[in-house]
């Protein structure tokens, strides 16, 4: 270990992964470098259109967390820097990068796109997957110039020059974007540069690149134009792509009408050394399918499957939309060549159909979609170069199951597609999990190379200083500005008396737009700023933060929304969503005149945190929080620490359940600062974020955060298939317990046994359960060959790594059998299994002597905790975490966080790195050791109060309480009783406010008079504009 | 004057209406039906409040008298709440609300509570394609009501 430990940590690789850990670290006070080798941070995420289950815009989504990370205090960014060599020991390490030169000054670069525009050169554009964009002359050309900025939100907004295409760097001709550039920052003598930092832990988050599928000839990708990648396909779909969001064919521009979507292009395919589940493509091609019927009802989209690896929260329901709703077709089969109608360049595609038709099939399409495979990234070499990380055959660097984010190198942690194919909120909590990793490691040096933020002095807005307001009305790009015209709404802003300066940025969100608005609060001395551009609910954060950091109080701040709530819903109006426009952006101003500063409290936290549940996902979280330094209440219900995990005698990874809990549970118990509890539950909860009370077994316990980690456990299938009815008629769980009892000569396996074939709560597929029945079926045919294990299974879900002990149990002579919900295997009294083998088209019988059923875990009882901490289940009643996508384990609900099964089915791997997730949550939450109260709360005016009690009995939050109040007159004391609020206990819901009789309670921010102000203000239409007046007055009642 | 002429110099009646959403379902199902590119009138005005319990009925009657040929209250189904319960209340007072709005003389078809959650974009869209229908029907609202 090194003798210095530095409070700083290197993270290699800018997606989403390695956003996500840069900001947990940074959080918590350690400095943070994040290097990427592309232009910009962002990573592959940024292509996204949509992402899964939810449909959210990937953009949408991921864009403020790309400002987060550019205006972090504690975060460095060292973007198109390489990485080149490593050396030192954990806790101090030397990090040599290569800097290459952009050709741009990066300092005076403003990210106007003026040498882009003028730029007459071309690059293959990699941000969109290769496509062409239509020139002003109707000519192909790649989607980039030779100069550009790398996409409209890039962080950093700066312009790069690609050397080896561009003319001037090559022959020392045009020079174009030079004399363009109004800030001087082109500088062609630029060169990369050697550079180095010193960090004490490194974090690798490198990713993936997409399959090349010219690697499959068969499939002509590159030859047939109509032939397109997944990726290509996403930015098809992309309002921003090169076709404005109009999916055409590459080779005639017109909209395909049958669509194929081909799996498992580089993926599961052993003679190209790759075994492994990509994880995500069979999500992403639903929903690219659902999305191509969206932009066009017509559409008929294919999907050819091997199996539909719909494994995660929400994903099984998210398949079945596509099914019932959307009426994607589904056939399972592998394409094995794609051939080009040379007459109208439609695809014709070979495959073998598994039901029905015997013999090859063909099908005539207008386009053809691969979904090609996550491949790990080209970085990977440098990983084991320069690094020396261990990689596996297929190139993922290697992981222990019990150490799923430690490398073998000390000090060097990985998380998401690095180690191994997956989807974003694995990602994402994983990153959270190689955060927590590196904080314990760095523990004692932290805070000790970062500087205090220093805000600019506040500046003084007081009620009746003469409002100056500002007000951005933000193209969006084409998402407002191809409906709404903004500079008119914005021209429109400055005929208001109070309103001193309005522009129409391009991106009101974009970095530069920031720095304009500071600009613009100093220059026009604002003291109110109006953004117009989209929803509050995800961008108000961000534009607060720039008030914040131009000394203006960030409550005197608000947001229009224009794009969600007009230009999106209106696209076809352009006049009255203009109208629209102006009458909120109106309303505003006059909200905004009324605005006033508000403070946050900081109230002082309590530095413990209680984990409920002992199984590995509370246990990790435990471990984890104590050897960063924060003291545990480790909470268990049943008499002994270790979960499900303790029935469990051998794991599909070989590891013994057992073994596990007892290595974890010696290390718990060498941990002081863990408190156990068993047979124990956590009672009498009060108090919120930071400063929580509750009794355990008695003991009054006070806590600033909560972890939940309650699991689950496997359903009781009676009613199933005669469960209950034989011993031979036995559940996965079961089998493992009693393992060592049976010798059965001839096994069936029935997957899906109340999962999946339910209405909800038990709709979802469960994760693990083909993984759990392949364990077994090797270990019944490892121990006895002959004998016959026959898996009767709908889709067979080994993604990943996992796909290996598929190939394996099949190697082994396992025999797999596919059934459908129409047709069902069936149990007779006897024991006689039948089910009808769609491939041979017969129905087969089966005597085995052993029926096991793989039935889902369900989550432990968690309604009590549910309701105690006032967070929501799903549906399948797990709980419901904040954001399915960015926010897996965090609830919406401040202090509360969530690991293990207790969120959905997952093997121990994934818990543990869950736990570690929820651990750095936390860690980032208590670091500080304060938190900022709600600015937005209810006051109570004492004076006008009566004491009545209504809001007391409204409150949801129990934040009111009466209180008797002495007041000493001259010669006597007078009792009265008043209504008091707890600031940090308030959430602002303003109930209270319209219950109080009296009028004596009044709610900050969202007053009574500012309300109203806002919706008179939009019904009443001032003089100025005549015209509109005029012809609302040639308005005839129909 | 020929006959198409006519038709098209006569504007259908374009009413206003003011919505009060609350933040968390309501607004975000409003944001939704956005995202999902889901089209409805565009009439619809929405005033963001954190919860539909925030809205004191003495704002809908003040929106009618200031002009607004309809008003919506949007909250969170019940059970929902992100505040827990401020919804119920929220319907509480304004069915009151209703049976005073009765009594003045109000078309009770100008108003509507409704719950509207997160997820629900399409229906987002539909109700306030219907409200505006509704509303469309029973004309400019009169200042005397």
């Amino acid at each position: 270990m090194a003798e210095t430990m530095l409070g700083s940590v290197a993270v290699i690789g800018g997606g989403i992964a390695g956003i996500q850990a840069s900001l947990d670290m940074a959080d918590q006070g350690f400095l943070v470098y994040l290097i990427e080798s592309n232009p910009s941070i962002g990573g592959r995420m940024v292509q996204l259109d949509k992402t899964f289950p939810t449909l959210d815009c990937a953009m949408c989504i991921l864009g403020p967390k790309l400002v987060d990370v550019q205006r972090h205090p504690n975060i460095q960014l060292l973007t198109y820097c390489e990485l080149e060599t490593l050396s030192g020991t954990p806790g101090n390490f030397t990090l040599k990068y290569l800097k290459k030169a952009r050709y741009v000054d990066e300092e005076k670069c403003t990210g106007c796109g003026e040498c882009e525009e003028n730029c007459p050169y071309y690059v293959d554009d990699e941000f969109n997957a290769g496509l062409m964009r239509k020139d002003k002359k109707g000519r192909d050309k790649p989607a980039r110039k030779n100069v550009s900025i790398p996409f409209p939100q890039a962080v950093p907004k700066v312009a790069y020059i690609v050397p080896e295409t561009c003319r001037y760097l090559t022959k020392g001709k045009c020079g174009i974007c030079k004399k363009k550039c109004g800030p001087g920052a082109i500088n062609y003598e630029q060169k990369d540069e050697e550079r180095e930092i010193h960090v004490g832990a490194v974090i690798v988050t490198t990713g993936f690149d997409p399959f090349d599928a010219k690697e499959i000839s068969s499939l002509h990708f590159g030859q047939y134009p109509n032939v397109v990648t997944t990726m290509q396909f996403e930015r098809l779909l992309n309002a921003s792509g090169p076709t404005g969001g109009e999916v055409i064919r590459p080779s005639d521009q017109k909209h395909p009408k049958k669509i194929a979507f081909l799996q498992c292009v580089g993926s599961r395919n052993p003679s190209l050394n790759k075994n492994y589940c990509s994880a995500a493509c069979c999500m992403y091609a639903i929903k690219e399918a659902i999305m191509a019927k969206e932009h066009d009802p017509n559409v008929e989209a294919y999907i050819y499957y091997m199996d539909i690896r719909a494994f995660g929260k929400g994903f099984e329901e998210f398949y079945q939309r596509a099914i019932n709703e959307f009426n994607i077709h589904f056939i399972k089969s592998r394409v094995s060549e794609v051939r080009e109608n040379p007459e109208n360049r439609n695809l014709i595609i070979k495959y073998e159909d598994f039901k029905g038709t015997p013999g090859i099939s063909t099908e005539e399409m207008d386009m053809v979609v691969l979904s090609t495979g996550l491949d790990p990234s080209s970085h990977s070499e440098f990983l084991k170069e320069r690094l020396h990380l261990e990689l596996s055959d297929t190139g993922f660097v290697v992981t222990d199951p019990l150490k799923p984010l430690e490398t073998n190198q000390e000090g060097v942690f990985v998380c998401g597609v690095a180690s191994s194919p997956k989807d974003i909120p694995d990602t994402v909590a994983q990153a959270s999990g190689a955060a927590a990793k590196a904080s314990i490691l760095l523990k004692d040096a932290r805070g000790t190379e970062i500087e205090e933020i220093k805000l600019p002095r506040a500046i003084k807005v007081s009620p009746t200083d003469e409002p100056r307001i500002g007000v951005l009305v933000c193209h969006c790009g084409h998402n407002i500005g191809s409906v709404v015209d903004c500079k008119e709404v914005a021209d429109y802003a400055k005929k208001f008396d109070n309103v001193v300066y309005a522009n129409d940025p391009m991106y009101a969100c974009a970095a530069d737009s920031q720095v304009m608005i500071k600009e613009a609060i100093k220059e026009h001395k604002l003291n109110r700023v109006i953004v117009a551009s989209c929803t509050p609910r995800t961008h108000e954060p961000l534009f607060r933060s720039t008030l914040i950091e131009a000394g203006l109080n960030e409550f005197l701040f608000d947001l229009v929304n224009l794009r969600e709530q007009v230009s999106w819903v209106h696209p076809h109006q352009e006049e009255e969503a203009n109208e629209k426009a102006r009458d909120l952006v109106r309303g505003a101003i006059t909200r905004a005149c009324g605005l006033e500063p508000l403070f946050k409290e900081k109230i002082h936290i309590i530095k413990k945190a209680v984990v409920i549940g002992g199984g590995c996902a509370g246990m990790t979280s435990a471990l984890d929080l104590a050897r960063a330094g924060y003291p545990v209440y480790l909470v268990e219900k049943e008499d002994q620490l270790g979960g499900e995990l303790l029935k469990i005698p051998e794991l599909h990874n070989s590891l013994k359940g057992p073994e596990v809990v007892e290595k974890l549970r010696k290390e718990i118990e060498n941990e002081p600062e863990i408190s156990i509890f068993t047979n124990a539950k956590l009672e009498e909860l009060s108090g919120a974020v930071g400063n929580f009370k509750g009794k355990i077994k008695g003991k009054e316990i006070q806590f600033g955060a909560v972890i939940l980690a309650t699991g689950a456990e496997p359903f009781t299938p009676n009613g199933y298939y005669n469960y209950g009815t034989s011993s031979n008629i036995i559940t996965q769980r079961e089998l493992d317990e009693r393992f060592d009892e049976v010798d059965p000569q001839n096994v069936v396996m029935i997957q899906c046994v109340g999962s999946r074939e339910d209405e909800a709560p038990r709709s979802y597929c469960s994760r693990i359960c083909c993984t759990v029945a392949i364990k077994n079926s090797i270990r019944i045919k490892e121990r006895n060959p002959n004998a016959n294990v026959f898996v009767l299974y709908k889709d067979i879900r080994t993604y990943g790594d996992l796909e290996e002990l598929y190939l394996k149990a099949r190697e082994l002579g396992t025999i797999f059998i596919r059934y459908t919900d129409e047709q069902k295997p069936t149990v007779d009294a006897d024991g006689t299994v039948t089910v009808f083998d769609e491939m041979l088209g017969v129905n087969l019988q089966i005597k085995p002597d052993l029926i096991v059923l793989s039935v889902p875990l369900v989550p432990k009882p968690n309604e009590e905790l549910s309701q105690m901490f006032k967070v929501p289940r799903g549906s399948d009643n797990f709980f419901l975490e904040a954001h399915v996508k960015l926010r897996p384990i965090d609830f919406a609900t401040d202090g509360i966080f969530l690991a293990g099964t207790a969120h959905f089915p997952k093997f121990t791997s994934e818990s543990i790195f869950q736990g570690s997730g929820a651990a750095v949550r936390v860690m980032a939450l208590l670091a500080k050791g304060y938190i900022l109260s709600e600015g937005a709360i209810a006051i109570v005016n004492q004076d006008v109060c009566r004491g009545c009690g209504r809001c007391e009995e409204v409150c949801p939050f129990k934040a009111i309480e009466l209180e008797v109040k002495t007041i000493k007159m001259e010669t006597q004391e007078l009792k009265m009783v008043k209504a008091y609020i707890n600031e940090a206990v308030c959430k602002g819901c303003g109930t209270c406010v319209v219950t109080c009789p009296v009028s004596a309670i009044t709610i900050k921010h969202f007053p009574d008079k500012l309300i109203e102000s806002q919706f008179e203000s939009i019904l009443t239409k001032p003089e100025f504009t005549e015209q509109m007046e005029a012809d609302m007055s040639q308005v005839e009642a129909p | 004057m020929t006959q198409a002429e006519t038709t098209t110099s006569i504007k259908v009646f374009e009413p206003t209406i003011i919505v009060f959403a609350c933040n968390w379902c309501s607004y975000a199902g409003a944001d939704l039906a956005g995202v999902s590119r889901l089209k409805y009138p565009s009439n619809i005005r929405i005033v963001r409040v954190m919860c539909s319990g925030r809205v004191d009925p003495a704002f809908v009657m003040k929106a009618f008298l200031k002009g607004a040929d309809g008003v919506m209250v949007a909250g969170c189904h019940p059970g929902d709440c992100h505040y827990l319960e401020g919804n119920l209340r929220a319907k509480e007072r304004i069915d009151k609300m209703v049976e005073a709005m009765k009594i003045l003389g109000f078309e009770k078809d100008r108003f509507r509570l409704e719950w509207i959650s997160a997820s629900e974009g399409k229906r987002f869209a539909q109700i306030m394609t219907e409200f505006t229908e509704q509303v469309r029907t029973l004309g400019p609202i009169k200042k005397s009501e």
